[in-house]
């Protein structure tokens, strides 16, 4: 239980950061017209975000160690993905003194390497568990 | 083998009052003996059992172990005697929490550079009813298992002298039954067993009997 | 029973003893990995300050520098702070200056604020400059073997992300990146340098008459000063402050401009290492009390040992091994987290700070890295003095009865 708890906290923070961070917390560069690529990306990561807060919910619905290391996976391909997109998919502004290159992206990279170590984390010890409940 | 306690005294202090917990006490034990000493709580049995296997220092006298004083020996000394000579139950003792069965049985021995007599440590675990909670942990034993895997590591190093402070004590009359016929055993083949104990199934023939009150020893039977 | 049992050494029992109990050794890694990010964060910063007010010092080049005295903070935060401007200054001081005695070479730069770039929605300082009189960006164009630059190439400082090959336009006009600069720490890095050339067709386009007041090719922003070695830099300053210092120009020595970051640092500096001390007294403190909760706590399970046979130097060397385990995680995953944190936020800290500021190199961060490991073990050791002393001090007997103090 404690496990569960755990870790939806972390699936449901990172979410809540990535959908309202850019816009509060550390603001990404503003809207302008047309946008500008690092607009795209915050966009984007609210698909990410949403699928995080689907990985919380599954993870507290998970009934067996099977269950949990799958969420899991899909959790830690999700949070590659939160960091992919600007780093590499989409990606912002060509200066880096624009906000989104000082404190938008450096945030979102914060945010996925942090969870992806908690979710790794999390992966070894279930599939270690899993292998002991295998024996027994 | 001889564990001899000459002239051991020890006081409490309780309430600003002094108490003696140990009067004077003379015993003398040689291998191949049992001795059974009863008394009632507070008597002084444990305070005398924690000083004959060296975890307590007396304020007068001594305990020698084959004419050596081993309260002139140094601490680690003295540890290293309740590693290879004396194996001491306590009454209140515990077993490490964060080890297995077996691993708590080793432990004192392998931590202490000694390899894993696993021949051994088999024959301790059957004896003892042992087998099936081999790989548990301490807290997934019932309180008989628990004391006996307690006893298992105050034996596995086959030590000469045995102590135990009420090794029967809260259990089950099968499992007190396991205990004392492994005891029995034990002084059969030539160790010097000695126990505290309130267990009126210890009374058999050949042992010796004694009795503690207000800290004084005095022979029964 | 399943497999074979293996020996039970210090320092496995250690590794057990962490792994079983969880909330001591959280909180255990929490506080080493803290201690070690904070003792490293200001030690890092004083570096990186440090590291960039030496480049600054050795990118400007100049032993003298002349600018209007009307825009005396504009070039100031354009060659610092990277905060773009256009200066107007007559070309004529380029001579003036160069007939003071003392002076061996003189050069100018042109700067001039973009109105934006296809690149970013900031503006952009554009400087224009002689890649052949040059000696600040000069040099180094000369070290990576690049002669001079076309009126259609541009130079872009570290900031601003293009490679060379690309194109970006300023003014309407289409410049090919010819290299970009390496990081200087100072405003350079957010610029963008174009030739003479470029920079008078910009100005002479009737377009940006309004954001470009001056006409012909007569405009400079600045002019940079070298000596002949006859003088030093302040003497330089004053020969040309005594002979022009009445006609609307202020005179600085180039170590001058940087000295006042110096200050910066080294109050900095003063305040990091009393914040360093304070939280050092604190953690050991901290470290100290919760060693000697956790004795509390275990001195029934050191009394076990002992009972059982087990050597004081046997339950020293396992206690060394925890709290080494502990310890050693904790501060490398403090150290590894700070640094990437840092690195993350680079660029804000730059400008957050306002003081000229580069990475430090490997040797550098290798060599903090090792004088706040030395201090984290100071710590370590701290906080088994209260275990060794506990321990030692008490009869097997009196740690297994010993529970609430």
């Amino acid at each position: 239980m404690k496990n569960k708890i755990f870790i939806s906290v972390v699936y449901t923070a990172a979410a809540v950061l990535l959908l309202a961070g850019p816009h509060t917390l550390f603001k990404v560069c503003e809207l302008t017209e047309p946008p500008m690529k690092c607009w795209w990306t915050v966009r984007a990561e609210t698909g990410t975000a949403v699928l995080l807060f689907v990985s919380a919910g599954l993870y507290v619905f998970s009934s067996t160690t099977r269950e949990k290391i799958y969420t899991s996976i899909f959790a830690a391909a999700d949070t590659i993905f939160v960091i992919l997109l600007p780093f590499v998919l989409i990606g912002g502004c060509s200066m880096n003194t624009m906000p989104c290159r000082t404190v938008t992206f450096p945030a979102i990279y914060a945010i996925g390497i942090i969870t992806l170590i908690v979710t790794a984390g999390n992966l070894i010890v279930l599939i270690m568990k899993s292998g002991r409940e295998h024996l027994h | 083998m001889t564990l001899e306690a000459k002239n051991i005294g020890r006081k409490y202090i309780r309430q600003n009052k002094s108490f003696d917990a140990l009067n004077n006490v003379n015993l003398r034990i040689s291998g191949g003996e049992f001795v059974c000493i009863f008394g009632e709580s507070g008597s002084g049995k444990t305070t005398l059992l924690n000083c004959l296997s060296g975890i307590s220092r007396p304020e007068s006298g001594t305990v020698f172990i084959n004419d050596s004083d081993i309260f002139s020996l140094r601490e680690g000394r003295r540890t290293k005697l309740r590693n290879s000579e004396i194996g001491y139950v306590m009454q209140n003792g515990g077993l490490l929490g964060n080890f297995t069965v077996s691993e708590n049985i080793v432990f004192p021995q392998t931590i202490n550079g000694f390899s894993v007599n696993e021949e051994r440590l088999y024959e301790i675990l059957s004896r003892l009813g042992l087998g099936d909670v081999a790989d548990s942990c301490p807290e997934q034993l019932s309180g008989g298992e628990y004391r006996r895997a307690e006893l298992a590591r105050a034996v596995y190093a086959a030590p000469e002298i045995i102590i135990a402070d009420e090794p029967t004590g809260n259990l089950d009359e099968d499992n007190a039954e396991i205990v004392r016929n492994f005891l029995d055993e034990q002084y059969r083949s030539g160790k010097c067993v000695i126990v505290a104990t309130h267990d009126s199934a210890f009374v058999r023939n050949r042992y010796r009997f004694y009795r503690m009150k207000q800290g004084m020893l005095t022979a029964e039977g | 029973m399943n497999g074979q049992i293996k020996k039970i050494t210090a320092g496995r029992a250690a590794v057990k003893n962490v792994i079983h109990q969880r909330f001591r050794s959280v909180v255990l890694l929490i506080l080493f990995a803290v201690t070690a990010a904070l003792l490293f964060l200001s030690s890092f910063l004083s570096e990186s300050m440090g590291e960039g007010i030496e480049r600054a010092r050795q990118r400007l080049g100049a032993d003298v520098i002349v600018v209007p005295a009307a825009y005396v903070t504009n070039v100031d935060n354009a060659l610092f702070l990277g905060k773009p401007c256009t200066v107007n200054f007559e070309r004529n001081w380029i001579d003036r200056i160069a007939a003071v005695k003392g002076v061996s070479k003189v050069s100018s730069q042109l700067f001039l604020a973009s109105l934006g770039a296809s690149c970013c929605d900031n503006l952009i300082q554009l400087i224009a400059f002689d890649p052949e009189t040059d000696f600040s960006v000069g040099p180094w164009l000369s070290e990576k073997g690049i002669g001079s630059i076309s009126d259609d190439e541009i130079i872009v400082g570290r900031n601003i992300r293009k490679k060379p090959g690309e194109s970006v336009q300023f003014f309407g006009r289409h410049f090919t990146v010819k290299a970009v600069l390496d990081e200087t720490g100072i405003g350079y890095d957010s610029s963008a340098f174009i030739t003479y050339g470029a920079a008078y067709a910009i100005a002479g386009d009737p377009r940006y008459k309004n954001q470009l007041p001056f006409s012909g090719n007569r405009s400079i922003s600045a002019v940079f000063v070298k000596t002949d070695g006859s003088t030093a830099s302040e003497g330089l300053k004053t020969a040309v402050a005594e002979q022009y210092g009445a006609a609307g120009i202020r005179v600085f020595a180039g170590d001058e401009l940087v000295s006042r970051f110096a200050d910066t640092l080294r109050d900095f500096r003063i305040y990091g290492k009393m914040l360093m001390f304070l939280f050092f007294v604190f953690a050991g403190t901290a470290l100290f009390a919760l060693s000697a909760v956790t004795v509390q706590t275990r001195s029934r399970e050191f009394g076990n040992m002992l009972t059982a046979g087990i050597r004081k130097t046997q339950i020293f060397r396992m206690l060394f091994t925890e709290t080494a385990l502990l310890a050693g995680t904790g501060s490398t995953a403090g150290f590894v987290s700070i640094t990437i944190f840092l690195r993350l936020f680079d660029t804000h800290l730059k400008e957050l700070f306002a003081v000229p500021y580069v990475l430090p190199d490997v040797y550098s961060m290798t060599r903090i890295v090792l004088e706040m490991s030395a201090a984290v073990s100071v710590l370590y050791l701290i906080s088994l003095t209260a275990q060794f002393v506990r321990i030692n001090n008490m009869e097997p007997v009196s740690l297994v009865h010993e529970v609430n103090g």
